[in-house]
């Protein structure tokens, strides 16, 4: 799967989506609209958030599941929330 | 390896640490008293005759005077600190000094010790065992090796119970080291 560009390759501001089209009946809506939060972050802590979820949200399971110490994935949901923080900011 | 060596506290659950620190702690206990070794502060050790529950209570002192300045500092960085996390780091990165005692076996360091201060007037400085010079030179640079295996342990560990990065940290750390020792070398030397 490709990864989606959050930001600009150029000056590295923040991207917006500018054309979302159906695949179906080819409509193409255009417009600026900013990407969620959570698609700005890179694909690792979006993926550690979706097993964050699928875990029901316990830190020691995810522990165990991904074979790391709890502080150490504690410690990574501090650092993801930090960044969420400073892109809602 | 390099996990295992280094930074075993980002990857193994603190039940198995806690049991691999406290088999180590009481195994390191019991060769410092085979080998007339003693731990007397979180970085000195002297060669001793001892029983094995002064062996033991003075690993028990080091270990409380690190947890205890180590939590108060990582508390500090991070409020979400979790002692048992401090725990095993302390006991865990502590592994590395019990090696030191086995070159005493047969009390080699502290017989070449005592030669040398023997021979330490300046008309008998010459006249020195060479041998005995180069056993201490030998423990010395491992020891140099083991201090820097022991302190890289107990930083990763500290960083990782506290999230803790960056210069302030280390500077916190440090502080934290220092106030141990000596609270350990105090103890140990009043109450022993």
């Amino acid at each position: 799967m490709k990864k989606l560009p959050v930001n600009c390759p150029s000056c590295e501001s923040p991207l917006v989506a500018s054309q979302l089209s159906c695949s179906e009946c080819e409509t193409v809506i255009s417009g600026s609209y900013s990407l969620p939060v959570l698609l700005q972050l890179s694909k690792e802590d979006q993926d550690f958030i979706f097993e964050f979820i699928l875990t029901s949200g316990s830190l020691k399971k995810m522990a165990a599941k991904m074979e790391k110490s709890y502080p150490t994935v504690r410690n990574k949901l501090d650092d993801i929330l930090e960044k969420i923080n400073n892109l809602k900011n | 390896m390099k996990t295992l060596l280094f930074k075993p506290f980002e990857k193994y659950s603190e039940q198995k640490l806690l049991i691999v620190g406290v088999i180590a702690t009481l195994i390191g206990a019991l060769v410092a008293y085979v080998l007339n070794c003693r731990f007397v502060g979180v970085f000195q050790m002297i060669f001793d005759d001892n029983t094995i529950i002064q062996s033991l209570i003075d690993n028990i002192i080091i270990m409380c005077c690190l947890i205890t300045f180590l939590f108060i500092s990582a508390k500090f960085i991070y409020k979400k600190t979790r002692l048992i996390d401090i725990i095993v780091t302390t006991l865990v990165a502590f592994i590395p000094f019990y090696i030191l005692p086995i070159f005493n076996i047969n009390n080699t360091l502290k017989i070449a010790h005592d030669n040398i201060l023997m021979h330490s007037p300046p008309e008998l400085v010459d006249q020195i065992p060479m041998i005995n010079l180069m056993i201490l030179i030998v423990f010395g640079l491992f020891t140099l090796l083991i201090l820097v295996w022991v302190i890289s342990l107990l930083y990763n560990g500290f960083k990782t119970a506290a999230n803790a990065k960056g210069v302030k940290a280390m500077v916190i750390f440090g502080i934290a080291l220092v106030l141990a020792d000596i609270a350990s070398r105090y103890l140990i030397f009043h109450l022993n």
